[in-house]
C-alpha cells in the first residue's frame, strides 16, 4: 500500500462541490428556522451560521470537508484544517473548538496515513488556538477530511456578506489559482516548487485578517473557496446590495497560474462556477485566461474584505507587517448599478 | 486531419490538449477533438465559443467529435500585458439584435429590402459586431435569404458570434436548416446581450 492520497481522486479540494445551481434548488425547498437569536442563516449564503447566546456573545458554526488536495497526508490535514477554520475568521470571529470529520479506506490506505492527517490538522488547529475535542470516522472508498468548527464573536463585531457599502475598497489577502496549480501539477505542467508555493498559501490561517478587521471598521467580508474569487465576491455583492468592480490585472496570482491557464489547464469547476455566476456579472476586456482564473475554485483561499476607503491603505500596511505580504486592493464597491459584479479582464 | 483523442482522460486534460492543438495547428488547418465525457464536451464547447473559434460537433453513441477550424477567432489568446485599462476601451465591441425579418414597420416588402441593405452595410464595417442574436421572425433570414446567409458566414469567420433562438427556429420549423452560427436559448441570449454596452437593433 502506498501513502499517496491523490491515487484516490478525480477532483480534489473545493472542486468536489456539487454545482451551486443544483444545491440552490435543493436548499430552496427547506423552510428557514425562525429565531430572534439566529443572527446569520443560510439566506445570505454566508460563510458560517451565527447564533446569539447573550448580549455580547454569539456562537459561530461552520463545517467543511473534502477529498485530498495533495499527496502527503500530513499536509492534507493541515490544509483541510486551515480551510475549515477560515470560515469563522471570515465572520470576524475567533475559532475555539472543533470536531474531526473523516472518511477513510482502511483496507487501501495504511492507518499511518490516517494518523498523519489527524496530526496535520491538530498542529494547524493548535496554531489557531483551536481544540479538536472529538470527531467521527466512516469507511469510504475515497478519503475525505475536514472539521466542524465552533467559534465565538461579539455580535457588535460581527462581519457578514451583507456588510459591504458603496465607496469601500476591496482587499484580498492571498493569491488566487490553487485549483489551476493543483490540476497543472497532476497533469505534469507545473513543477513541485510551483505546487509548494500554492500549498504554503493554502496552509496559511486567515487569523491576521480576522484579528485586524474590526479595528478598521470592516463590516463586510468573506473567504475565497470553492466558488472562486468571482463566485464569493458575487455572494457578498448580492447580499450587500452593491456592485463590486474587480480588476483582474490587480489580483495576485501564484507564479505559474497565468501560464497554466493559457495552456488550457482549466479545471471543470471553472466552467461550473462560470455557468452559475455569469448572469449576474458584466464582463469587460478580452483576456480569456484572466476571466477563467476568476472562477477557479480555491482551497483555503484568502479573505476578501470590504474596507472603508480612508482606512484601506493602513489596514494593508498592518497586514503586511503581520506577515500577510500578498494583501492588496483589487477593486471597489459602488452603488448597485446593473450587475452585481463588473469583472475587468 | 490531425486527431486529438481525449477519451478516458481526466479534466482538465481535454482542454489542455485542445489548447495545445490550437497553438500548434497551421492557420486554416482544421483538426478533430474527440471526447467521451459529457462534461468535457460541454466545457470544450464553451472554451471554443468564448474564444470565438469556429467549430462543429457530432455525437455518436456517447462520443463527441469536434471539428475545429483553427483559422477563426483568437488563436493567440490575449497576452497579459494587453488587457484593458479600468475605463472601458473605445473599441469594446457591440452586439446586434435581429427581432424580425423586416427592418422598420409600415411596408413589409420595403422592410425586407431594408434588412438586406442593413446586413450589406454591416458586412462592410471596419469593426464587425461581436455578437448577432436572431429571434422571432429574424431567424427566417438565415434560411430564406441566401445572400444574407453568406454574409453571416463571412462575419462568423471574422469572429462574430451568431446565435439563433432555439424556440424560434423550432416555431418556424427551421430545425437543421440553419447552416451558420449556433442555436441558443433565452438564458444564454439574455446573459450575453446584457454584457454589451452597445446593442444595435435595426
Amino acid at each position: 500500500m502506498n501513502n499517496d492520497l491523490l491515487q484516490f481522486t478525480e477532483s480534489g479540494g473545493c472542486s468536489a462541490k456539487i454545482p451551486p445551481g443544483k444545491l440552490d434548488e435543493i436548499l430552496s425547498a427547506f423552510p428557514l428556522p425562525k429565531d430572534k437569536n439566529l443572527l446569520v442563516d443560510i439566506s445570505t449564503h454566508d460563510d458560517a451560521a451565527v447564533y446569539r447566546i447573550s448580549d455580547d456573545l454569539a456562537l459561530v458554526l461552520t463545517t467543511d470537508f473534502f477529498p485530498p488536495v495533495c499527496s502527503d497526508p500530513y499536509e492534507f490535514g493541515q490544509i483541510a484544517a486551515a480551510n475549515s477554520i477560515s470560515d469563522v475568521y471570515a465572520m470576524g470571529g475567533k475559532p475555539a473548538l472543533a470536531l474531526n470529520i473523516m472518511m477513510f479506506p482502511s483496507l487501501k490506505l495504511p492507518l499511518s496515513a490516517y494518523a498523519e492527517i489527524m496530526r496535520g490538522a491538530s498542529d494547524k488547529a493548535a496554531e489557531a488556538g483551536v481544540m479538536i475535542i472529538g470527531g467521527h470516522t466512516v469507511e469510504d472508498e475515497v478519503p475525505k477530511f475536514g472539521l466542524s468548527v465552533t467559534g465565538f464573536v461579539n455580535p457588535a463585531d460581527l462581519v457578514t456578506n451583507t456588510g459591504a457599502r458603496p465607496g469601500e475598497v476591496l482587499v484580498l489577502t492571498k493569491a488566487v489559482g490553487t485549483g489551476i496549480v493543483m490540476a497543472g501539477h497532476r497533469a505534469g505542467l507545473a513543477s513541485d516548487a510551483e505546487l509548494d508555493e500554492a500549498k504554503l498559501s493554502m496552509k496559511l490561517l486567515n487569523m491576521n485578517g480576522a484579528r485586524l478587521m474590526s479595528g478598521y471598521g470592516v463590516k463586510g467580508a468573506t473567504d475565497i473557496t470553492g466558488f472562486g474569487l468571482a463566485g464569493h465576491a458575487l455572494k457578498m455583492a448580492r447580499a450587500s446590495g452593491v456592485t463590486f468592480n474587480i480588476r483582474m490585472k490587480d489580483i495576485p496570482l501564484f507564479s505559474s497560474v497565468y501560464r497554466l491557464a493559457d495552456d488550457g489547464c482549466l479545471p471543470g469547476a471553472c466552467f461550473t462556477n462560470l455557468s452559475y455566476c455569469e448572469k449576474d456579472i458584466a464582463f469587460h476586456g478580452e483576456d480569456y485566461n484572466l476571466k477563467m482564473i476568476a472562477f477557479d475554485a480555491q482551497t483555503s483561499g484568502g479573505l476578501l474584505l470590504s474596507v472603508p476607503g480612508d482606512k484601506a491603505e493602513d489596514l494593508i500596511a498592518e497586514l503586511h507587517q503581520s506577515g500577510e505580504l500578498i494583501s492588496c486592493i483589487i477593486g471597489e464597491a459602488e452603488e448597485l448599478k446593473g450587475k452585481f459584479i463588473n469583472l475587468y479582464c | 486531419m490531425k486527431k486529438v483523442d481525449t477519451r478516458g482522460k481526466k479534466c482538465p486534460l481535454p482542454i489542455i490538449e485542445t489548447r495545445k492543438a490550437l497553438k500548434e495547428s497551421a492557420p486554416g488547418g482544421p483538426f478533430a477533438v474527440i471526447t467521451d465525457n459529457s462534461t468535457s464536451f460541454s466545457n470544450i464547447s464553451r472554451f471554443l465559443k468564448d474564444n470565438r473559434i469556429d467549430y462543429s460537433c457530432e455525437e455518436n453513441n456517447g462520443t463527441w467529435t469536434f471539428t475545429v477550424n483553427s483559422a477563426s477567432g483568437a488563436t493567440e489568446l490575449t497576452e497579459a500585458e494587453n488587457y484593458c485599462e479600468i475605463d472601458p476601451p473605445a473599441n469594446e465591441g457591440f452586439a446586434v439584435v435581429i427581432s424580425s425579418d423586416e427592418m422598420g414597420s409600415g411596408d413589409p416588402v420595403l422592410g425586407k429590402k431594408l434588412m438586406k441593405s442593413f446586413f450589406i452595410a454591416l458586412s462592410c464595417m471596419d469593426i464587425p459586431p461581436r455578437l448577432i442574436v436572431f429571434y422571432n421572425a429574424g431567424v427566417k433570414l438565415a434560411v430564406e435569404e441566401k445572400e444574407l446567409a453568406e454574409i453571416l458566414s463571412e462575419l462568423e469567420v471574422k469572429g462574430t458570434e451568431i446565435l439563433f433562438c432555439g424556440t424560434c427556429t423550432d416555431w418556424f420549423k427551421l430545425q437543421g436548416k440553419i447552416t451558420v452560427g449556433s442555436i441558443s436559448d433565452m438564458f444564454q441570449i439574455v446573459n450575453k446581450l446584457s454584457g454589451y454596452r452597445k446593442v444595435l437593433q435595426p
